[in-house]
């Protein structure tokens, strides 16, 4: 009795979010979801279910036209769904999720354009096309004049340094090496910041690697005005290895035919030196003693950390000169 | 003779702070130094630093009695200190929750931090001259299970 209600529940579900794989390379994941057809196109919800979610990564999911064989989509909603098992995530695998759409975003136009769901795995494997779905998707035929004139998603642009950063495309900062991300919404709003990812940190719009290696993902959120509705965006971030530089402190200071240089590095390494002119001058931890006129040669070195940062390693060369 | 009276001098020279420091390694490679571990007064500032911590793993900072290997250490004196109230004890955090923004210290780059800590010997009702107590770190409580990242270094109480 119970096996044949669990058959008939089956097969309710399976009328109702029907499996769609689209060929590319046969992509493993197997997004379950609906409703694909009819949709609301001033904003509807589509579902998803998963099998064979990844188990090293995860998933993002977005509104886009349908891109050329193989590519990625060009034209596409910002408005992204993560999902993933990272307890951080937005998105579950194991939850309902939903993805919002609309006949209209940036540059697309459902009515004359093939629209769907781009699925593709998240920025742990952002090269890695293996995962890419497309799911095409159609809208209800638009109502004659409507009442009131849906209201458009607002739209965000963000850059590090004059340089803009890609939904779909990684951009790279260094172990503890902050950057500021400057963000500016279409209608104006002050955007908000979230990173999800234990390996970076982020202070307003100051984004911060805490390791040298790995990835992160930087989700910004406008919060729209009366005329457009919220939107976040999600940026992929690559973390690569800091670079140590010699922190000053009381370097550079002489005593008595001696100079102290500096102790350690802006990552807390202790600097070690070596002179190779030991007859015009010898070291003493990170005191120079100057023996005579000439020319004083220093090998430092500080330890690298794997995965934080590299190691130091420089050549100082001092020239000594008799005081008259 | 000569080298007597200098051996005699070098080790007067040697500030008394440094021979009461103590220093232990963790198991991730990270080091935690206590300024002054015996004859420690009541009401006496220590200062407790770390080295090479994991950034992306908060940890609370504190005098606890000291627990068998393996186990959670407490009572501690302040005990977790969420609100950062209590200044008994510390939360050190480059990533805490949006609740804890501001209230977590974050690392130094290279997963360093100093902390200067007023320590008194008792913690509630325990004395810490009559049992054994150590200044602790641990990982904070979104990782409050995971027991790796304990590290104690033991406090001898002046009687």
């Amino acid at each position: 009795m119970s096996k044949v209600r669990i058959v008939s529940l089956l097969a309710v579900a399976l009328t109702a979010f029907s499996s769609i794989s689209i060929a590319n390379a046969a992509p493993s994941v197997v997004v379950q979801g609906g409703p694909y057809t009819n949709l609301d196109p001033n904003g509807a919800d589509i579902h998803f279910g998963f099998g064979n979610f990844p188990t090293a990564h995860g998933l993002y999911l977005y509104e886009a036209v349908q891109p050329a064989a193989g590519a990625r989509p060009t034209i596409f909603s910002t408005a992204q769904v993560w999902v993933s098992n990272d307890p951080q995530a937005p998105a579950s695998p194991k939850g309902d999720v939903k993805v919002k759409v609309t006949a209209y975003f940036t540059g697309a136009d459902c009515y004359h354009m093939v629209c769907g769901i781009f699925v593709r795995l998240d920025h742990t494997a952002q090269s890695d096309t293996s995962e890419d779905q497309f799911i095409p998707i159609t809208f209800a035929p638009a109502t004659a004049a409507p009442t009131t004139a849906p209201m458009p998603v607002d739209t965000l642009t963000a850059s590090i340094n004059g340089k803009a950063l890609s939904s779909s495309a990684p951009f790279t900062i260094a172990y503890q090496t902050p950057v500021n991300i400057d963000v500016v919404t279409g209608s104006g709003a002050t955007p908000t910041f979230k990173v999800y990812g234990d390996n970076c940190t982020m202070t307003g719009s100051m984004l911060t690697a805490l390791k040298g290696s790995g990835q992160c993902d930087v989700a910004v959120t406008s919060p729209g005005n009366a005329m457009s509705s919220t939107v976040t965006s999600h940026f992929p971030v690559n973390l690569i290895a800091g670079i140590q530089t010699p922190v000053p402190t009381g370097a550079g200071a002489a005593i008595k035919n001696s100079i102290l240089l500096a102790q350690m590095t802006n990552f807390g390494e202790k600097i070690s030196y070596k002179s190779t002119s030991t007859k015009v001058c010898t070291v003493n931890a990170n005191q120079v003693k100057i023996l005579k006129s000439g020319t004083c040669t220093l090998v430092a070195k500080a330890t690298g950390r794997s995965g934080l940062f590299s190691t130091y390693s420089s050549k100082i060369t001092l020239k000594v000169s008799k005081i008259k | 003779m000569l080298n007597r009276i200098l051996l005699l001098a070098a080790l007067f020279a040697m500030p008394m702070s440094l021979a009461s420091a103590a220093t232990h390694l963790g198991s991730h490679g990270e080091s935690l130094t206590v300024s002054k571990v015996t004859n420690v007064k009541n009401g006496e500032k220590i200062i407790v630093s770390g080295a090479r911590f994991d950034e992306t793993v908060g940890i609370y900072l504190a005098m606890c009695v000291v627990v068998p290997k393996g186990k959670l250490p407490t009572p501690c004196g302040g005990g977790a200190d969420k609100s950062g109230t209590t200044g008994a004890s510390y939360w050190i955090s480059s990533n805490p929750p949006d609740y804890g923004v501001g209230l977590a210290k974050p690392y130094l780059p290279g997963g360093r931090f100093s902390i200067t800590l007023k320590v008194s010997p008792m913690i509630g009702k325990l004395d810490c001259r009559k049992v054994k107590c150590a200044i602790y770190v641990r990982a904070d409580h979104t990782r409050g299970d995971d027991r790796s990242y304990d590290l104690n270094i033991p406090l001898q109480f002046k009687k």
